[in-house]
């Protein structure tokens, strides 16, 4: 199979629960803020599983030959992050007078829940917008370090899902998981004797 | 591999320990009696100003959801039998907290 369609058949799947939501939201009984959090889960479950598929791979060698995919992973939990940040504004609009939803929006944009959110998606900007092999050539050793920025971004939407939408207990066990298998990247390969 | 299960036992020590950091924001002692209907909240907030998206029991307080006059978004939470304000936040702030 050709590797340009094997990745969007991957991104598409990732993105088939994210399609469910966008289509529940059109619904004029929709529970807009469950729904900014739904989509938030999934953006961090694949931002999660973009930054720990290195470090899995390491453990688990069979896995380094998939880890081409990885771009898939990474750009749904873009594209999940962009959806998430869309039904935000539709939330906000629902509340405010016509127009109104910026003002609100900004209102609690430095708050620390909603800044975590807008730095992690500055974040991810960088490296979804380098995940083609244009970027890749273009920016050549440049490119790992703009794909690495995936992790503080990890880091800082964990710290968005804890305070925003009071999942403390689960961004800590997703937080646990994440360093503990990035801990893996200091550790030397192990060899077949 | 002496590693390998070594790194296992600790992400399965910290998925375990995650849940029991749970905390609730804040608690009411109300018995069910004493509480007064969730509407009439509402309606009272909605009659100051508010706009109300959502209003449930969380810890046995009211907990509301919704746009508060002058200040934004929030979550606050309110005495069930006398609708007394006990905790405001926004977003992670907190901007009031009963004494």
């Amino acid at each position: 199979m050709n590797r340009r369609l094997a990745l969007l058949a991957l991104w598409a799947v990732l993105m088939a629960p994210l399609a469910g939501l966008w289509w529940q939201a059109a619904s004029q009984d929709a529970d807009l803020d469950a729904l900014v959090a739904d989509t938030g889960n999934w953006a961090m479950a694949w931002l999660a599983i973009a930054v720990v598929l290195t470090p899995l791979a390491k453990l688990w060698r069979p896995l380094a030959r998939l880890l081409w995919l990885r771009r898939a992973v990474g750009l749904a939990a873009f594209a999940a992050s962009l959806l998430h940040l869309w039904l935000y504004v539709l939330a906000m609009r629902s509340f405010a007078e016509p127009s109104g939803e910026w003002a609100l929006m900004w209102n609690e944009a430095f708050t620390p829940g909603i800044l975590t959110g807008w730095i992690a998606l500055a974040l991810m900007l960088p490296p979804a917008l380098a995940s083609n092999d244009a970027a890749m050539r273009l920016l050549r050793r440049s490119w790992k370090p703009v794909q690495r920025l995936g992790l503080p971004a990890a880091a800082v939407a964990l710290a968005h899902m804890a305070v925003v939408h009071d999942a403390f207990s689960l961004a800590m066990a997703v937080a646990g998981i994440v360093v503990g298998l990035q801990l893996v990247r200091f550790f030397p390969a192990t060899r077949k004797v | 591999m002496k590693m390998r299960v070594m790194m296992m036992a600790a992400l399965a020590a910290t998925m375990m320990a995650g849940p029991a950091l749970a905390t609730g924001k804040i608690k009411c002692n109300v018995a069910a009696a004493d509480m007064k209907p969730i509407g009439a909240l509402k309606a009272e907030l909605t009659k100051q100003g508010w706009t109300v998206a959502k209003a449930k029991v969380d810890g046995g307080c009211y907990e509301v959801y919704g746009v508060m006059p002058e200040t934004g978004r929030v979550e606050a939470y309110f005495d069930p039998a006398t609708f007394e304000k006990l905790y405001v936040e926004q977003r992670g702030k907190v901007l009031f907290k009963k004494g």
